[in-house]
């Protein structure tokens, strides 16, 4: 009889070693533990609908961004742009206003007054992409970002929502001559600043009747 | 006696600080390959700054094998290197190595080619090959007017840069359904075997309107076979770097693209992180992109090889 009670002891002592040394949990439940993917979409529209518009509000207007890097480019640069990396490129939020001279497939030639003179600036309708919002916005610091491509994902779908959203209605109503009042960000390379060739990623567009 | 010892052991004191003074401290360069002049540049001009800070600087090619760069950090770590400045071969495969110099204790600072970690290496200075091959794509469509069939030439496979600048670039053209893509082969960043995949990729289509190349020897590799068969003329050639032939070639309207890469400041900057983390500095950002400029025809005037004017 005490032999059945010390194999059973043992079996006993057997079974709670094995029940705690192994624990079962749900593959679905470890892959969601391991594998926590970086929402690109929910940040960035959360950026786009709640920290985005304040920065738009004090937008630098583009006339006064030109003077300032004219005269004082450091100036310029240190006040008005940002760029997430190293590099020659830097990005600015500016706001401007003028009429529309011509439309292209790709894009709308504005007249911007400058001063008692005229310059044109792009904006473009076609090609929304790269990092010019994500950089100009300086809302994303390089450092909360150890994965490069969370970066990157963050640019596309901040270009997502200019491309499919802000342009379609725009590019249906807007005519010749209208009077169109711009924000958006801008790239500058510089050491090779070519004012005639800027081109204006928009963010807000409004035709002005 | 007393006296005499005193003497002796300052002496002896005197010289050991004296021999530590003199001893230099050692960073290592490694590389994945100096079979292309792109990293050739890269590892000297990394080897350059750290002499230039007061580093003794060695150079170590791993010759785009993983075990090889592997030997190259056991013996970095026993020879007593203080630092390493390194451009991997292999995204995963360089992780073990980064990871034992890290518990070594010595800083690692990647240049150029990310590795598949985010804690073993102490910083990352990385091109934006995802940016510049957007840029790219953006120029490509443009050139193509949206439309027209291509071939894409990608790099070594297991190297994270491959798959950022076709990431990048199909972020932009896959946006265009008449863009088609003919073949997608990879030519393992080397020029000969580009030309050979081209050579056998355009017996299959011969009819293509444009190359995309992750990186500019393939790119050249591509334009000679393109040559061969008659076809430079009609197929566009975009690469990916800034490598000399290809400035070259884009001024003479054979290349009609590239992504200006700039190896001098990502090895300079992994060289000051060095001498910084050196000197006691800790908190460094994990990866620090360096922006990837587009040069054409347009703009090469702004270019040299490996950088801007």
């Amino acid at each position: 009889m005490n032999r059945y009670v010390k194999y059973l002891l043992l079996i006993v002592v057997i079974g709670l070693v094995a029940y705690k040394s192994v624990y079962v949990k749900k593959l679905s439940g470890m892959k969601v533990a391991t594998d926590e993917k970086f929402d690109a979409f929910a940040f960035s529209k959360k950026l786009w609908e709640e920290k985005l518009p304040a920065k738009l509000d004090s937008s630098v207007e583009l006339t006064k961004f030109i003077k300032v890097a004219q005269a004082n480019p450091p100036d310029a640069f240190s006040k008005y742009t940002n760029a997430l990396g190293i590099g020659n490129y830097r990005y600015a939020l500016i706001k401007a206003e003028g009429i529309v001279t011509v439309i292209n497939d790709d894009d709308i030639t504005l007249q911007v007054k400058l001063g008692d003179s005229l310059m044109t600036a792009k904006i473009a309708t076609e090609f929304i992409y790269g990092n010019a919002i994500r950089d100009a916005s300086g809302l994303v610091d390089v450092k909360d970002f150890p994965k490069t491509m969370d970066l990157n994902n963050i640019s596309e779908e901040l270009n997502k929502v200019v491309r499919k959203s802000l342009l379609p209605p725009f590019k249906a109503a807007v005519r010749k001559g209208d009077k169109v009042i711009v924000t958006g960000a801008i790239e500058i390379h510089k050491e090779h600043i070519k004012w005639n060739e800027l081109e204006i990623i928009p963010v807000q567009l409004q035709i002005v009747q | 006696m007393p006296y005499f010892l005193l003497l002796l052991s300052c002496f002896f004191i005197q010289c050991k600080s004296k021999s530590s003074a003199e001893k230099k401290h050692k960073v290592a360069i490694v590389v994945s390959t100096l079979n292309n002049p792109w990293f050739v540049f890269l590892a000297n001009t990394a080897a350059e700054k750290a002499k230039s800070l007061g580093y003794d600087a060695k150079i170590f090619d791993s010759q785009n094998n993983t075990a090889l760069e592997s030997d190259h950090f056991e013996n970095i770590i026993v020879a007593g290197f203080e630092a390493i400045l390194f451009n991997s071969t292999d995204a995963d495969g360089s992780v073990a190595n980064v990871l034992k110099a890290k518990v070594a204790g010595i800083p690692v600072f990647c240049m150029d080619r990310e590795i598949n970690s985010n804690t073993a290496a102490t910083s990352q200075i990385l091109s934006d090959s995802y940016s510049g091959s957007v840029a790219i794509a953006k120029y490509f469509t443009q050139q193509l007017n949206k439309k027209g069939n291509y071939v894409e030439i990608l790099g070594i496979v297991g190297d994270n840069n491959t798959w950022a600048r076709s990431k990048g670039f199909h972020s932009v053209v896959d946006n265009y359904p008449e863009l088609k893509m003919v073949a997608q082969q990879s030519a393992d960043f080397d020029r000969n075997k580009a030309m050979e995949v081209m050579e056998s990729i355009l017996q299959a289509h011969p009819d293509i309107d444009a190359v995309f190349c992750g990186n500019d020897g393939m790119a050249m590799g591509a334009y000679q076979a393109l040559v061969s068969s008659g076809k430079a003329d009609k197929v566009k050639v975009f690469g990916f770097d800034g490598a000399e032939d290809v400035i070259t070639a884009i001024n003479e309207n054979k290349v009609a693209a590239t992504g200006m890469q700039f190896p001098k400041v990502m090895a300079e900057t992994a060289a000051q992180f060095a001498d910084e983390y050196i000197k006691g500095r800790r908190d460094f950002p994990q990866k620090i992109p360096v922006a990837v400029e587009l040069v054409t025809f347009k703009n090469i005037q702004d270019y040299i090889a490996y950088g801007k004017k």
